[in-house]
């Protein structure tokens, strides 16, 4: 067996900050190094202990809003090598959103009811240690929802082919493989994929795609099957 | 032992001059009974033993109450001079006409007559002259009184070297024209007299009315209240008096105009008392403009009437045919209403300046408190309602700093201040400065004083409204953060531990089953009570602000929804309350869109155009009557938008969609992008 995975808990609720470390130290590939009930205590843990992994509330003292992905960017900039699991009440996919604006690797996005899944909380703990990322199946049904009713302004919907188009892209598709896949042009692909980022409000030129974008993207290399490569 | 002497000295003083007051009684009760006798404008002639009683009674009564007043005594001399020449005149007429008597009696009677009229004149010029204190405006006015002490000594002068050329009292007394050529022994030098005296009188009045509306100009406080009385009556005086003349050219209407003319000398008296009584006892300016406009009027048709006679080539005396005077009676009846209106609206504007009486102020001002104002409509409106109450030059209302109103133009009259306040609170000031030369009267300060404590009151009700609407969003907000961070997390704890005990079954698979089981209720708990906050208040708005939360809540729509968000409203956010009542009105718009249009899609757009936030949410549906619909949710939603200043408006009918828009004149507290 492995060395366990070093992990610091930050979680302000004592009851929620034990059960949580009992349930990961049950498992044997866990070990809690530290459990902390707030933000800049997490950050001095992850300082002094340089852990595999952090699980974080993303509610905390003082304010009780966001601490936990503040906390999160904080450590990702000072620790990038540090997989963060954000533990979250809000199934809104816009602090998942929040979380990955900056990037996705190393990073989790998990409703706190996953507590009671052992074995999914693993999974994710297991994902950012080792430079994966997972968004909590939940969010992705609203986003999911969110992308047949929205449209924001002056962008239209996408057309059935550019969600075909997004979808493939999200598994990291090269342009190449999407037109192999759809049954398109290459040229094709492209001129859809430029459609795609000016209906999200992006500059189509632009490669580096945006966190919006990347976060969409996340959602779906993560979530949808693998159709095959 | 002085204060007994001086009261000593009063009650002689009050029972002389109500000694002349019988006199005066006496005289007119003689006259007119010698009037009955002769019939000698005995209706005229009731009319001015009114008018000469009133001024009587008035003089006495200010004389008993001021011994000392100087217009008191004034005023009892020329209700006494007149009453004695009235007397005497018809004296004249008695024993000259009446009795067929001695000629050098009756030339004595009607001499004496014309001199107490003089002296009636005299008084008279010198009352107005020197109301209310009995002083001169100034030294310079000195020559003044000279010559109108010269002038009627003058007339009186002339009149009696006319008195004694008269040799046929008959002709003389009842004939004005045959007076001028046939009463007289040929026509004496002193007869040209006449005219330069009757334009110097003239000219004296004029002056007289001119330190009039000088002091008028000048004067402060009681003064110029009492000033303006006896301008008032004077004016009236001035326009009744002309009445006799015009009334000698249709002998239908001669007697009764004759009376009317007789009868302005009531009004004077009546106008100096109430002046030095009861200066208070009416708005001046008000009752002033009313019976000014009636008084023009009526001058201007008798003006006409006369004309029209004039016209007609009527002789003096002769009468009116009826379908003339019909004619007349139903143009001037329907020229009265409009011509009426007109000379209103120019006495508003140049005479008294736009006036509302107390109560049309206090209650338009009553009504726009009634109505969920806001500071900045209050302030406009309490100074657009003090203006046109009281009539001001300047008027400027300041709430606390942040609203202001101004009105008018300002000068260098002094302002008075008035406290916007409520009890201990103290939300600002309303400053009034009059038009130039006029001040405000204790009934405007009166007036002035409840219409800031009206809009005090006004203003604490919005401020009331939108501390309540505040608070309930600092309240909904607490809850939402309480299910959070207390009812969920410990149900978050209970899931964690039903894991444990899981962990601890050891492959037991009944116990693990439960245990299961057990967890996905918690979690099905855990997803109400998420929804639960949400519906509170959603975390989103807290955290993303208003234009996250209403995309949040559009992608929960069954229906499509065309979402526009305007580049700078993306991650604009605005004061908690507005952005709490902008997302509920999205979110009961949705409701109501999916629950009555059966439409197929909704737009919802943001807008932000730097002073105020748009909120609107159309659906092409099937529309509704807005006028027959009760507002359901959104009258709620509508109290709670108003409170914050906002506005609703409901675009809709039957078959053409609904257009619900919400505004708010907010600016955006900061640009925090998330």
């Amino acid at each position: 067996m492995s060395n366990p995975i070093r992990v610091v808990i930050a979680e302000d609720h004592y009851l929620v900050r034990e059960g949580l470390r009992q349930l990961l130290e049950s498992s044997g590939t866990v070990e809690v190094v530290a459990s902390v009930g707030d933000g800049s205590s997490l950050l001095e843990a992850v300082d002094r202990l340089e852990p595999d992994v952090a699980v974080v509330d993303i509610r905390m003292p003082p304010d009780h809003q966001t601490e936990g992905i503040e906390a999160a960017r904080k450590i990702r900039a000072r620790h990038p090598e540090v997989g963060i699991v954000v533990l979250s009440q809000y199934a809104n996919a816009l602090y998942a959103f929040e979380l990955f604006q900056d990037g996705t690797d190393g990073l989790a996005y998990l409703l706190k009811d996953r507590i009671g899944d052992l074995d999914e909380l693993l999974r994710a703990v297991q994902a950012v240690n080792d430079g994966g990322s997972v968004i909590d199946p939940q969010v992705v049904e609203g986003l999911l929802a969110r992308g047949t009713t929205v449209s924001r302004s002056g962008m239209g919907d996408l057309t059935e082919r550019e969600t075909d188009v997004l979808r493939e892209m999200a598994q990291g598709k090269s342009n190449q493989a999407i037109s192999g896949a759809l049954y398109i042009s290459e040229s094709a692909v492209e001129k859809h994929i430029k459609a795609i980022l000016a209906k999200l409000g992006f500059d189509p030129g632009d490669s580096a795609v945006n966190r919006r974008v990347a976060a969409v993207l996340t959602f779906f290399r993560t979530y949808t099957p693998a159709a095959g490569e | 032992m002085s204060v007994l002497a001086i009261s000593e000295r009063r009650r002689t003083i009050s029972w002389v001059a109500w000694g002349l007051w019988a006199l005066i009684l006496g005289l007119l009760a003689t006259s007119l009974s010698l009037a009955a006798v002769t019939s000698f404008v005995l209706v005229p002639g009731v009319g001015g033993a009114i008018g000469i009683a009133t001024m009587a009674t008035a003089a006495t009564l200010v004389i008993t109450r001021w011994p000392r007043s100087r217009s008191g005594w004034l005023l009892l001399a020329a209700a006494l001079s007149i009453a004695v020449g009235f007397s005497l005149g018809e004296l004249a007429v008695y024993t000259g006409i009446h009795r067929d008597g001695d000629l050098g009696t009756t030339q004595g009677l009607i001499a004496s007559a014309h001199a107490a009229f003089w002296l009636f004149v005299s008084s008279l010029l010198l009352l107005f002259l020197t109301f209310p204190d009995g002083r001169l405006p100034s030294p310079r006015w000195r020559p003044v009184v000279a010559a109108i002490g010269l002038a009627c000594v003058a007339g009186a002068i002339r009149h009696i070297l006319r008195a004694a050329a008269i040799v046929d009292p008959r002709a003389y007394m009842t004939d004005a024209r045959f007076a001028e050529q046939n009463g007289f022994e040929g026509a004496p030098p002193y007869q040209r007299l006449g005219v330069a005296l009757g334009v110097i009188v003239v000219v004296l009045f004029i002056l007289t009315a001119a330190s009039l509306v000088v002091r008028l100009r000048r004067a402060r406080g009681i003064e110029r209240q009492q000033l303006k009385w006896v301008v008032y009556a004077g004016v009236v005086a001035l326009l009744m008096f002309p009445a006799g003349v015009i009334g000698s050219a249709s002998e239908p209407l001669a007697t009764v105009l004759q009376l009317v003319g007789m009868l302005s000398l009531a009004v004077i008296g009546a106008g100096f008392g109430v002046a030095l009584f009861r200066y208070r006892l009416w708005d001046i300016d008000l009752v002033a403009r009313r019976s000014l406009v009636f008084a023009l009027l009526w001058l201007a048709i008798a003006g006409v009437y006369a004309g029209i006679s004039a016209g007609l080539g009527l002789a003096a005396g002769s009468r009116l045919p009826v379908a003339v005077a019909i004619a007349v009676t139903a143009l001037a009846t329907l020229v009265f209403q409009p011509a009426r209106r007109w000379l209103e609206r120019i006495a508003d504007r140049w005479v008294f300046g736009r006036r509302n009486s107390p109560l049309e102020a206090m209650h338009g001002f009553g009504e726009l408190a009634g109505s969920a104002a806001q500071p900045g409509d209050i302030a406009t409106q309490l100074a657009a309602t003090a203006s046109a109450a009281v009539g001001l030059a300047w008027v400027e209302v300041d709430l606390h700093g942040s609203v202001s109103a101004q009105l008018g133009t300002a000068n260098a009259e002094p302002a008075t201040v008035f406290q916007v306040s409520r009890g201990d609170e103290h939300f600002g000031e309303l400053v009034c400065r009059p038009h130039r030369g006029r001040r405000l009267t204790t009934d405007d300060e009166a007036l002035l004083t409840a219409l800031a404590a009206q809009a005090a009151t006004a203003v604490s009700r919005a401020h009331l409204a939108s501390r309540i609407v505040r608070a309930q969003e600092a309240e909904r907000r607490r809850i939402e953060r309480n299910i959070h961070d207390g009812a969920q997390q410990e149900l978050v704890a209970l899931v964690a531990q039903l894991g444990l005990a899981r962990g601890l079954s050891n492959g037991d698979e009944s116990s693990d089953n439960v245990l299961a089981t057990a967890q996905q209720d918690v979690g099905r708990i855990l997803a109400n009570l998420r929804e639960l906050a949400q519906g509170i208040h959603p975390s989103v708005l807290s955290d993303g602000g208003l234009a996250a939360a209403v995309e949040d809540r559009c992608s929960t729509m069954p229906i499509g929804v065309a979402l526009s968000v305007p580049p700078g409203v993306a991650s604009q956010r605005f004061a908690d309350d507005v952005e709490g009542a902008a997302y509920f009105f999205v979110t009961e718009a949705l409701t109501n869109v999916l629950k009555h249009s059966r439409a197929k899609a909704v737009e919802v757009a943001l807008g932000f155009d730097g002073d105020g936030l748009t909120v609107e949410v159309a659906d092409s549906g099937i529309g509704f009557d807005p006028d027959a619909a009760d507002g359901g949710g959104l009258t709620g939603l509508a109290d709670r938008i108003h409170a914050l200043g906002g506005e609703i408006t409901v675009d809709s009918q039957p078959g053409a969609g609904t257009r619900l828009t919400a505004t708010f004149p907010v600016a955006a507290t900061n640009a925090t992008g998330s």
